[in-house]
């Protein structure tokens, strides 16, 4: 390309023939273009010399006065404009300055829900072929219970490959806890292991190494960059070693680290050969991978093309009847969109904790919702701000100014403004960023690329409600004859008290809404779950320690009152099959079964309601059960449980694996989340378990150490502990989350709500002065004038109030349906918002109110 | 009409539509006054000078002679005016003036 074929920015040429007169525009744009060329020749980069030309073309704008126009330039208007907008600022600093910052508030919340909604919804939309991964899950049926688990069995990829054309590739992927040694050193990591195809289907960038190959060979071992500082102190280990399952494993890849908005993540990638190998050598040859049992692994397919999945998911009901075991075959498989994964996903054994598309579109409502609240504001105190300078507009119209430049000025006035509200709510953002971050457990910065579109629309934004907000007064003044000015029109006070009910009416129902939350959450803790929760530590047992010997030794130490051992409550128990006396091996029932010792009932406080608790001795006769009323409901024998037989099938075989007897029935306890209904729940005895619960005096740092004390003497491994309550609490992490912010954005919405009425009742009642003064002429006094109008503003807000009603109470119970245990709507929540919006509300218009109700008023009367 | 003293730029490139004669505009005035000068200025500042310098009736100007580089665009050719030239002369008379005011004793240079 020859230096010639290069043209220089066209759109300067437009800009500066706003400015200049013709002959310097000819001149001038000639000299730019000669110049530009010339840089070209000289050499120059295009893009350098582009700049050079803008640079040198915006230098002309000096001369940009000397335009002979009779309506004077657009430049000289915009400089007159902002001179006059400081002045006005100056005059009236408290209007202004309160009014950018109420905008300035709704901008920075809108940013903030902005960026979290954008955040949700951005996951894994780093694959390039995401619109044709689909995961496979696997939804069963299994003794009328169902089971939706986000996983499938580990020959179903193959079989799916081999099966059907239209599936390019299929990949597995399992996720289990191990342990990584380098050297001396010990790290217990969640680890992930996949086919090789793996970097087929997904685009995680690699940093060093070669995608198609680094996950051929078992002995390869992939980390992130993360991964590799942490192991290895450098982000390129390539070539270096670590040990899994007592196995040398090198390292032939780094990986740039998993993104947050990933469905699921990981430090350390292991072939799955890997995996399979050791299961084989545990197992011999038919390793547990070849069942079509066990429902291991989560698989995913990437299809030719993406408008096949309805096809192929027409065909999977084929593919269940071939190859599923028979006991199995009632269940279907469903294909999962990879981009849909976090927002709508919620099966069973999830990689990461998902999102919930319903919570996006309650955010995105709240942030419309605040931003309505603040444009309301912006329009009606604009409309008065506006109404207030008839004199000014009338006089800029009779010196002979026209309507069109005199919307320009009022637009240029509100601009400005929104401009610097919105730099007000850039500089707020970054201020509490890292405190929205640690409420809503993210890692969010104005400055990713993501969000900068983000700041950007919300800038677009600022400008079309700065203009929207002036429009309709704007347009009436300068289009109007001077005289029908000053006439007062019932049209624009109607408008204007519908935008503040509006407003009224979304503060209650964002008031009640957050009411709802809060008490529901509060309800979860506070919910008695049939177990005494507190004061509970729960140690995890592995590297071959005897868990009963650990329990005698912890029961030495004085902080501990008693010891179980038993999984921790909260997760729930895997189902295995039981059939009861004189029932039918077609149809065995599916029950939640855990083994405990005899200490579990006395150690968690769950009271045995009949029969008795197991004996020391008991693991010698008949295998003893302890069941809960549940699940003796649903066995059938709700009152004459004890001293009946069952027998009970491990999952996945198909042989008896023992026969044993009911010998106490024990109350129901919550052994899941509080999302789901109590569930049956069978005991049997063992002193073997990986789990031991603790009972101590008070959990903390000492008792934990001392804990910890005991736990060395038996094991160079680390110590893996948590506490029972906050276990617990974190199976609500998304609905603490939620009323965090809904918290916060209500706290928001009411204040612009309050601020707004607050600066009306300032223009409002300083346009009732004279009404005022009059009255009290007659003789009103000042209660019965403040009356009067608190009369009538209550009035009004009743009216808000009763339409917002519905929405809230529809709101409410869209949320409160998906817990199995809640709370019920009572009226206290709509009173309690209700009489809270209206002391707000007095309490805004207050200052004003007494301010007028108090005033002097005969010079009122006096002035005409 | 301004006053009617010379600013220093101004003066300089006065001097220079002088040097350029039939062909002095904008990027010609630019590239001259870096050659001769040293002195680098934008387009835009050289404008404004130009423009002053017509204002003060010491330049005159017309369009004329458009080229390819310049998109077609004619340039504003400036030539001197008599009364520029008047200036131009006095500016040097009374700087001559002052040199030969000043005694050689408090420059420590040769003028020459």
């Amino acid at each position: 390309m020859t230096s010639r074929d290069k043209r220089p920015p066209g759109w300067v040429r437009k800009f500066l023939s706003e400015f200049l007169d013709e002959r310097l525009l000819e001149g001038s744009l000639g000299d730019l273009e000669e110049k530009y060329v010339l840089n070209l020749e000289r050499g120059m980069s295009p893009w350098r010399a582009d700049l050079l030309y803008v640079i040198e073309a915006l230098g002309f704008l000096k001369m940009a006065s000397t335009k002979k126009d009779d309506s004077g330039s657009t430049l000289g208007q915009v400089i007159h404009s902002i001179v006059f907008f400081t002045r006005l600022i100056r005059r009236d600093k408290s209007y202004y300055v309160v009014s950018m910052f109420g905008l300035a508030l709704s901008l920075a919340s809108f940013l903030f829900i902005t960026m979290f909604v954008v955040d949700e919804l951005s996951y894994d939309s780093i694959h390039v072929n995401r619109e044709r991964v689909f995961r496979i899950t696997t939804h069963l049926r299994i003794s009328d219970t169902d089971f939706d688990l986000a996983t499938s069995q580990f020959p179903a990829a193959q079989a799916l490959h081999n099966e059907y054309p239209e599936i390019e590739e299929a990949v597995r992927l399992y996720k289990t806890h191990r342990f990584i040694e380098i050297d001396e050193h010990k790290f217990g990591e969640e680890v992930v292991f996949a086919d090789d195809n793996f970097f087929k289907v997904f685009s995680f960038p690699l940093l060093y190494g070669d995608a198609t190959s680094i996950l051929n060979e078992p002995s390869n071992v992939v980390l992130t960059r993360n991964g590799s500082l942490k192991y290895f102190g450098a982000e390129n280990s390539i070539g270096k070693e670590l040990k899994i399952d007592g196995q040398s494993l090198r390292v032939v890849g780094i990986l740039e680290n998993i993104p947050t908005q990933s469905h699921f993540r990981f430090d350390v990638l292991i072939p799955l050969q890997h995996q399979l190998n050791v299961w084989k050598s545990q197992t011999g040859i038919e390793g547990r991978e070849n069942k079509w049992f066990w429902v291991g692994a989560y698989t995913y397919v990437m299809l030719h093309d993406a408008g096949d999945r309805y096809a192929l998911a027409a065909k999977l009901p084929d593919f269940v009847k071939k190859y599923f075991p028979e006991r199995l075959r009632g269940g279907h498989l469903e294909l999962q969109n990879l981009a849909d994964i976090h927002l709508t996903s919620h099966n069973d054994s999830e990689l990461e904790p998902n999102g919930d598309m319903l919570y996006i579109k309650l955010f995105s409502v709240v942030a419309i919702v605040i931003m309505i609240v603040s444009s309301i504001n912006l329009v009606n105190l604009s409309y008065f701000k506006i109404s207030s300078r008839v004199k000014e507009v009338g006089i800029r119209k009779f010196l002979g100014q026209n309507s069109k430049r005199l919307v320009t000025q009022l637009s240029i006035e509100s601009l400005l403004a929104g401009m610097i509200s919105f730099v007000f709510a850039v500089i707020c953002c970054q201020v509490f960023m890292p405190g929205f971050n640690l409420i809503v457990d993210k890692n969010l910065s104005l400055w990713s690329l993501s969000n900068a579109a983000v700041v950007g629309f919300t800038l677009l934004l600022v400008l079309v409600v700065s203009l929207a907000a002036i429009a309709r007064p704007a347009i009436r003044f300068a289009t109007r004859p001077l005289q029908m000015m000053l006439v007062r029109d019932r049209a624009t006070t109607r408008f204007r008290n519908l935008l503040i009910g509006l407003q009224v009416c979304f503060s209650f129902v964002l008031l009640v809404f957050s009411f709802i939350v809060s008490s529901q959450i509060d309800f979860f803790r506070n919910k008695d779950l049939g177990f005494d929760k507190n004061n509970v530590v729960s140690i995890e047992i592995f590297d071959n320690i005897d868990g009963g010997v650990l329990k005698d030794e912890l029961k030495k130490n004085a902080s501990v009152v008693d010891v179980t051992v038993a999984d921790a409550p909260g997760r729930g128990y895997s189902g295995w099959r039981f059939v009861p006396e004189g029932g039918s091996y077609e149809k065995p029932i599916m029950l939640p079964f855990t083994f405990t010792d005899a200490d579990f009932l006395q150690t968690m406080k769950i009271e045995l309601l009949a029969g008795r608790n197991f004996l020391e001795d008991d693991a010698d006769t008949l295998m003893p059960f302890l069941i809960n009323r549940k699940a003796a409901i649903e066995l059938g024998w709700a009152d004459d449980a004890i001293g009946r037989s069952m027998e009970v099938f491990e999952p996945g075989r198909t042989e008896i694996m023992a026969k044993g007897r009911v010998i106490g029935i024990i109350d129901d306890y919550h052994s899941e989340s509080l999302h789901d209904p109590v569930k049956p729940v069978v005991i049997t005895y063992s002193d073997y378990s990986e789990n031991l619960l603790v009972r101590v005096t008070e959990v903390n740092g000492e008792t934990i150490a001392s804990l910890e004390a005991t736990w060395k003497k038996f094991s160079a491994m680390p110590f893996r502990y948590g506490i029972l309550d906050q276990q617990l609490n974190k199976l609500y992490t998304n609905e603490d989350k939620l009323s965090n912010i809904v918290l916060f954005f209500t706290f928001v919405a009411l204040s612009l709500t309050c601020y707004g009425l607050f600066a009306m009742s300032s223009l409002l009642f300083s346009s009732k002065l004279k009404e005022v003064a009059i009255r009290k002429v007659f003789g009103a006094g000042e209660g019965t004038i403040m009356k009067q109008f608190y009369w009538g503003y209550a009035l009004f807000n009743a009216v808000a109030l009763l339409i917002g009603l519905p929405v809230a109470i529809w709101l409410g119970n869209l949320w409160l349906e998906t817990f199995q245990f809640r709370i019920e709507l009572s009226f206290i929540f709509f009173v309690k918002a209700a009489v809270l919006i209206l002391l707000a509300g007095m309490l805004s218009v207050s200052y004003y109110l007494a301010k007028v109700a108090w005033s002097n008023p005969l010079p009122f009367l006096r002035r005409d | 009409m301004k006053g009617t003293n010379l600013g220093e730029l101004e003066e300089i490139v006065l001097l220079v539509v002088g040097i350029l004669f039939d062909d002095a505009y904008g990027v010609a005035i630019q590239e001259e006054l870096e050659k001769r000068c040293g002195r680098k200025a934008t387009l835009s500042t050289i404008h404004v000078a130009l423009h002053r310098l017509e204002e003060k009736g010491f330049l005159e100007s017309r369009l004329d002679g458009a080229t390819n580089e310049r998109g077609g665009r004619r340039k504003l050719l400036f030539r001197v005016t008599k009364a520029g030239q008047k200036a131009l002369a006095s500016a040097r008379e009374m700087r001559n003036e002052l040199w030969k005011a000043v005694p050689k004793a408090a420059f420590n240079i040769n003028v020459s």
